[in-house]
């Protein structure tokens, strides 16, 4: 007991109204970080950019407690910082392919990793609206809402992705096949 | 099929992600965004004090000029172990004799330990109180030679970066400014998409100093700032850094347990080989302690 409340996450939980993040946190962190991988194509910056979502719920509470949906919330945070991140570095990013490859989630499958190699595989645009209606299950009406683009724009970015991906992993088993 | 796989990825993949510490998540945000804070409070601190300054400082009376008022005793040359200081004027024996170790503490914004590196300067360097070292490319040590490289200097600087100015032509300091990412690589590429600058080589991961690091070399232009004023790219918890045109950087980004660590040697592309091996000697002299 005593050793609890030495603990400063102890102390801290006692000592303030924590409120509900605690609670999102651990409810929402795994499937979120999962989303943005989807929507990214990489690891390690779906989790900074979740993580950076949480630090600004933390930061605006009172915004963040108002919300009706909190992980839509921090879905549409975490995407939005990942955009802007990548635009300011948009001329780096000509080059980055060079330096390093995208980071897989560790200990991901062999499927599953062949599906997120296609999904990386599309243009951005693209990846961006299959992963959220298909991964995240939003509708089109959610994903055209989110990314702040009409909804044909949605539907029609849907389709050429979806067929992209087909092709892309039709020809992944073609190439092990061969 | 691939909607079928995405709906198993989304199921599957979830139980694989780690989960770090709220609190500390939330911490790190909090320092984050307290470096930012820092420098706006830096900023008006330095606007009072020019406006002090201008009313009350030289142009008021018998108060010395900026370079004849007594310099803080940081350089390895004023602390008198060296036979030159910074305004003896004096020309330094041939290949520009290094001086003995010095130990230099980095410090990162806030309540963190500093990063530790030894490294051994020229010994006509003048500097170090905020890991700077500018030394004269030909062995002279001349008064009033600022830490900053001109054309006939050359310049290391050791530093922990905390912001990288997003528009480094301008004289504001109060916008245009990021938070640098503690990812070596992420940091680079801060430096890297700024529009004034032309990236020579990398970023590419390097093994330098005993550490992994990202190494990029970059120029900045004489026409880069529409004035030729200097550019300021890059502030510490000490010190921002600012560079005259034209010139060219090689940088190293190290990622420490401290912080991220950067490194930078700065030089003259016409310069004399004999200068740019004492620059190459006190990079190759540059060892970061880091107990991990």
């Amino acid at each position: 007991m005593d050793e609890e409340l030495l603990d400063p996450r102890s102390a801290r939980l006692e000592s303030q109204d924590v409120g509900i993040l605690p609670q999102v946190f651990a409810a929402s962190y795994r499937r979120l970080v999962v989303q943005l991988y989807g929507v990214i194509g990489d690891y390690s910056e779906a989790e900074d950019a979740v993580q950076e979502a949480f630090v600004r719920a933390s930061l605006h509470r009172a915004r963040f407690e108002a919300t009706l949906n909190p992980e839509a919330w921090l879905r549409a945070v975490a995407i939005n910082v990942h955009r802007n991140r990548w635009r300011k570095l948009r001329n780096f990013a000509r080059i980055r392919h060079r330096l390093v490859e995208a980071v897989d989630l560790p200990g991901l499958g062999e499927t599953h990793l062949e599906l997120m190699a296609a999904l990386r595989s599309l243009p951005e645009t693209q990846r961006e609206v299959v992963a959220l209606h298909h991964l995240v299950d939003l509708s089109v009406d959610e994903v055209a809402d989110l990314l702040g683009c009409p909804t044909g724009t949605v539907k029609s970015r849907l389709a050429r992705g979806r067929a992209a991906l087909e092709a892309a992993l039709g020809a992944m088993e073609v190439g092990a096949d061969g | 099929m691939a909607e079928q796989g995405l709906r198993e990825l989304a199921r599957d993949a979830e139980r694989l992600v780690p989960v770090p510490d709220l609190w500390e998540l939330e911490r790190r945000g909090r320092r984050r965004r307290a470096a930012r804070a820092g420098l706006t409070v830096a900023a008006l601190a330095a606007v009072v004090a020019l406006g002090h300054w201008l009313v009350g400082g030289p142009f008021a009376g018998d108060a010395p000029l900026p370079a004849q008022r007594p310099q803080p005793n940081t350089t390895v040359a004023d602390a008198g172990q060296l036979p030159y200081g910074r305004s003896r004027n004096k020309v330094l024996p041939p290949g520009v004799a290094l001086a003995a170790d010095v130990t230099y503490h980095a410090h990162p914004f806030g309540d963190h330990d500093p990063v530790v590196v030894r490294l051994t300067p020229p010994a006509a360097s003048t500097g170090a109180s905020t890991g700077t070292w500018t030394w004269s490319a030909d062995g002279v040590v001349r008064p009033g030679v600022t830490e900053r490289a001109g054309p006939d200097h050359l310049r290391l600087v050791v530093m922990v970066p905390e912001i990288v100015r997003t528009r480094p032509c301008s004289g504001s300091v109060f916008e245009f400014w990021e938070s640098v990412t503690q990812d070596p690589l992420g940091a680079a590429g801060q430096l890297s998409s700024l529009p004034e600058m032309t990236l020579q080589a990398g970023p590419e991961s390097v093994v330098a100093f005993g550490q992994p690091a990202t190494h990029l070399r970059f120029s900045l232009r004489r026409d880069a700032c529409p004035d030729q004023s200097p550019i300021h790219l890059l502030q510490s918890a000490d010190d921002a850094v600012t560079f005259e045109v034209p010139t060219t950087v090689d940088a190293w980004f190290v990622r420490t347990r401290s912080g991220l660590l950067l490194i930078f040697a700065e030089h003259a592309a016409d310069q004399e080989p004999q200068a740019r091996r004492s620059l190459t000697r006190l990079v190759g002299s540059v060892r970061i302690d880091d107990e991990r």
